[in-house]
């Protein structure tokens, strides 16, 4: 056939020509720009942030565990200060992982698992009781997690009187103790994936489209700061989204524990900023998405645009440095100056899920379709 | 241009063998479609689950599918595709391509060029003679019609790269081909500046020649290895579905009839009647020549509507749909909204769950798109005993590699403001206006007052 043969030799000379301008224009290359390495970035990630972050919230929920079912088992005021304490401790380390919401911390739900908030008390009390209950249903979100211990631990009165609280009704340091059980169960289970195999498929996807472990991150990140930091934690409880404008002090994060809402924004908002800047949990050396923009040799979209995003983190922090704890009574009174942070913390997202995402390029959707 | 002449050129019979295989190959790309969409799940979040839609105007009014109808659908589409292969062209074509532009029809969030092109096409082939009997002769217009259409398909999408953006800053390609600078032997050379050029300019070459081109008997043997290599490396770059495999697929049509007839013989075991160019005498008025002419001519005006409204077609995207502008634009978007109660009190609308990603990511960046979600939260808000009286947007919009930039007037009440065809979109700034976050910041409470929000 004249024509298969002719096609064949076609396309052997367009790849053999393709391959040879390749050739010819690396080594004509003055000074070849080196390629920006994502894998790089992602084991620096992984291995330095995302594996030594999950393995802290595992160790940290077992402890939790570990105390409660001392304190449960024989409830004293000094046990009941050792859960406390333990409790506040996983609460700031979960702000580390927390935008990590994708891969294994996806396929659990784990964000919806560990920290849904305003939760539902009636709701907990109900559990309370029920003899066959089933953590983590959709329904019962509210429920469960680090919101529900803060009820169970908090709201019930302090010393002497928040333990009676206790021995008045077993079932409630047993259902305590069933939370603090689930949420040690899936940060380990989390944990355990990450370690078992989804690290070197992260590593390894270095391209940037749907599921790479780039377009992946990027998403969660964006997508929980917006979600959960900007609006959660600070935007519903101020006001914003109610016509009068009432703040909604019962919505803050961890209402009950009092003077930790704040502290946990703050350790939140660090997170985004070292994850950013790529300063690690664990070891030496950053990398971080302000040096990838910088390798990307457009001024606008890279240099200068790493240099507007750090000078907006810092506008975001100096303008949560202003609020002040606790949190629920704040938002009350200087609606002003959380309706201020929240508008920093608003540039923020549009510098990072705009700008940044169009300057890499990385598909901004977290569904699978096609494009044109 | 003299109207006999044109009569005798497109009623002179030819071999309908190329038209019947474009058939077969159309017909098994578009049962491959349907399987593909309904195997990653696709009826389920692209056509039933989301709560709120973004009909096309004038189609407001169709009823949506559950999920029972919306399989129905994609069964009626697969069905009619295996039709079009066991030689019932006409019946298969419409039970496909009524359901496929339905389907599509639904939501602009899911329109894509390829899928207008896919229910052109299926439509063409309700009408076309292309059963395997019409091998024995056809009209040459017949035969002509979808070469046409893919010439134009080609030559319009080559068009709209003659822009500054594609021409001289190769963009969007800077932008994308960089991400692949993994890929094997070719990934560090895509992250070269050069690179983004090279492909630019031979892309836009490409698209301006390769459909006259496929005509030439002289050319075609060289120029059909191209498309293929072409379409190869976009759908290798781009996350484009199935639209490589549909234009080389349907170039084929291009090829001869003994070429066709060898691999249809060959390979499909299809013996096709012979040509008896004697059998056909078209004396009536020819009809289907009528059509053909409208529709191709429709399909070339259509494109330029944009013309007719003022400012930069990729920032308002006022008639930018349609018209084969594919790959042009890297743009992000990102929208909030803000309603307005009976006393004047303002409050950000909280859409988390109401709109689906791919719907938040094409509405921030689409104005038609935004007005209907102002338009849409009134109404829900009403409905569901919420005084919502007007409704504002901030819209944060980067486009090709720009900084983001305010996209629209943020202290419009979009809930007062029609989008319909033909109306420029002066509620949109204008792309060279670039109002900067932090001068939006600085003027806000004046232009907010000034605007008597």
């Amino acid at each position: 056939m004249r024509f298969s043969s002719s096609f064949l030799l076609f396309l052997s000379l367009a790849l053999a020509g393709a391959f040879t301008l390749v050739g010819c224009s690396r080594a004509n290359e003055e000074d070849p720009e080196e390629a920006f390495d994502r894998g790089a970035l992602l084991r620096h990630w992984a291995d330095q942030t995302i594996l030594p972050g999950y393995s802290a919230w595992a160790g940290i929920t077992q402890q939790l565990a570990e105390t409660t079912a001392l304190f449960v088992a024989e409830p004293t005021v000094e046990k009941m200060e050792s859960v406390r304490a333990s409790f506040k401790s996983s609460y700031s380390t979960w702000q580390s992982v927390a935008s990590f919401d994708f891969g294994p911390a996806a396929d659990r739900a784990l964000l919806s698992t560990t920290n849904t908030f305003p939760t539902d008390t009636l709701g907990i009390m109900e559990d309370v009781l029920s003899v066959t209950w089933t953590p983590g249903t959709p329904t019962s979100l509210d429920r469960i997690g680090l919101p529900a211990l803060d009820y169970l631990l908090f709201a019930n009165g302090d010393g002497e009187e928040g333990v009676l609280w206790f021995t008045e009704d077993p079932n409630r340091g047993q259902h305590l103790l069933r939370i603090v059980e689930f949420l040690a169960e899936e940060s380990l289970a989390v944990s355990e994936a990450w370690t078992g195999g989804y690290r070197d498929n992260y590593v390894a996807s270095t391209g940037t489209e749907l599921g790479s472990g780039l377009g992946a991150t990027l998403n969660a990140f964006n997508r929980t700061f917006e979600g959960n930091l900007r609006k959660q934690k600070l935007g519903l409880p101020s006001g914003v989204s109610t016509f009068s404008q009432t703040p909604l002090p019962t919505h803050v994060e961890a209402p009950f524990a009092g003077d930790l809402s704040l502290d946990l924004m703050k350790s939140s908002f660090q997170a985004y900023r070292n994850f950013y800047m790529g300063v690690p949990l664990q070891g030496d050396g950053t990398l971080g998405l302000d040096d990838y923009l910088r390798s990307l040799g457009d001024v606008n979209r890279g240099e200068q645009l790493d240099t507007d995003i750090q000078a907006q983190i810092d506008g975001a922090e100096e303008a949560l440095a202003t609020l002040e704890s606790p949190l629920s009574e704040f938002v009350m009174t200087h609606q002003d100056q959380t309706f201020a942070a929240y508008a920093e913390l608003q540039g923020l997202v549009v510098l990072w899920k705009v700008d940044m995402m169009s300057a890499l390029g990385v598909l901004v959707t977290y569904q699978d379709n096609d494009g044109d | 241009m003299d109207l006999t002449a044109v009569k005798k050129w497109g009623l002179t019979p030819v071999d309908g063998a190329p038209l019947v295989a474009l058939r077969l190959v159309f017909a098994g790309l578009i049962l491959f479609n349907t399987v593909r969409f309904v195997g990653y799940g696709w009826v389920e979040t692209q056509v039933v689950d989301p709560l709120v839609t973004f009909p096309f105007e004038w189609f407001a009014w169709l009823p949506r599918p559950n999920l029972m109808q919306a399989y129905g659908l994609f069964a009626a589409m697969a069905m009619g595709a295996v039709l079009m292969l066991v030689n019932r062209p006409r019946l298969g074509a419409l039970l496909f391509v009524l359901p496929f532009t339905y389907v599509e029809l639904l939501d602009k969030t899911n329109y894509l060029n390829h899928y207008y092109f896919v229910s052109l096409m299926a439509g063409l082939f309700v009408f076309l003679p292309s059963r395997n009997q019409a091998a024995s002769g056809i009209p040459r217009y017949a035969q002509a019609l979808p070469k046409l259409l893919l010439t134009l398909v080609y030559f319009y999408a080559g068009l709209a790269k003659l822009n500054a953006d594609w021409v001289w800053e190769a963009l969007p390609l800077a932008i994308w081909l960089p991400q692949h600078s993994d890929l094997p032997w070719i990934g560090p050379a895509l992250t070269w500046p050069i690179t983004a050029h090279l492909f630019s300019w031979g892309g836009l070459v490409f698209d301006l020649f390769a459909g006259f081109l496929l005509w030439s008997n002289r050319w075609r043997p060289y120029v059909y290895p191209v498309v293929v290599v072409f379409h190869l490396v976009t759908w290798l770059l781009f996350p484009i579905g199935v639209f490589p495999w549909v234009m080389m697929g349907c170039t084929l049509v291009f090829f001869s009839s003994s070429f066709h007839r060898k691999w249809l013989s060959r390979w499909a075991r299809l013996v096709l009647p012979s040509f008896r160019p004697s059998m056909h005498q078209h004396a009536a008025m020819p009809w289907g020549l009528v059509c053909s002419v409208c529709f191709l001519a429709v399909q070339l005006i259509l494109p330029w509507r944009f013309l007719s409204y003022p400012g930069e077609l990729f920032w308002h995207e006022s008639g930018y749909r349609f018209s084969w502008r594919v790959m042009l634009m890297e743009k992000a978007g990102l929208a909030y909204f803000y309603a307005k109660d009976g006393m004047g009190r303002e409050r950000e609308v909280d859409l988390s769950g109401w709109f689906t990603p791919n719907q938040s990511k094409m509405m921030a960046t689409q104005p038609d798109m935004i007005l209907q979600a102002a338009h849409w939260i009134q109404q829900h808000d009403i409905e569901s005993g919420v005084d919502t009286r007007a409704v504002r947007a901030e819209v944060w919009v980067g486009l090709n590699g720009r900084r983001s930039q305010l996209f629209i007037d943020p202290f419009v009440d979009l809930t007062q403001v029609e989008d319909q065809m033909g109306q420029s979109r002066d509620w949109v700034l204008p792309l060279d206006s670039v109002v900067t976050m932090s001068e939006y910041r600085a003027y806000q409470q004046e232009w907010r007052s000034k605007s008597g929000w």
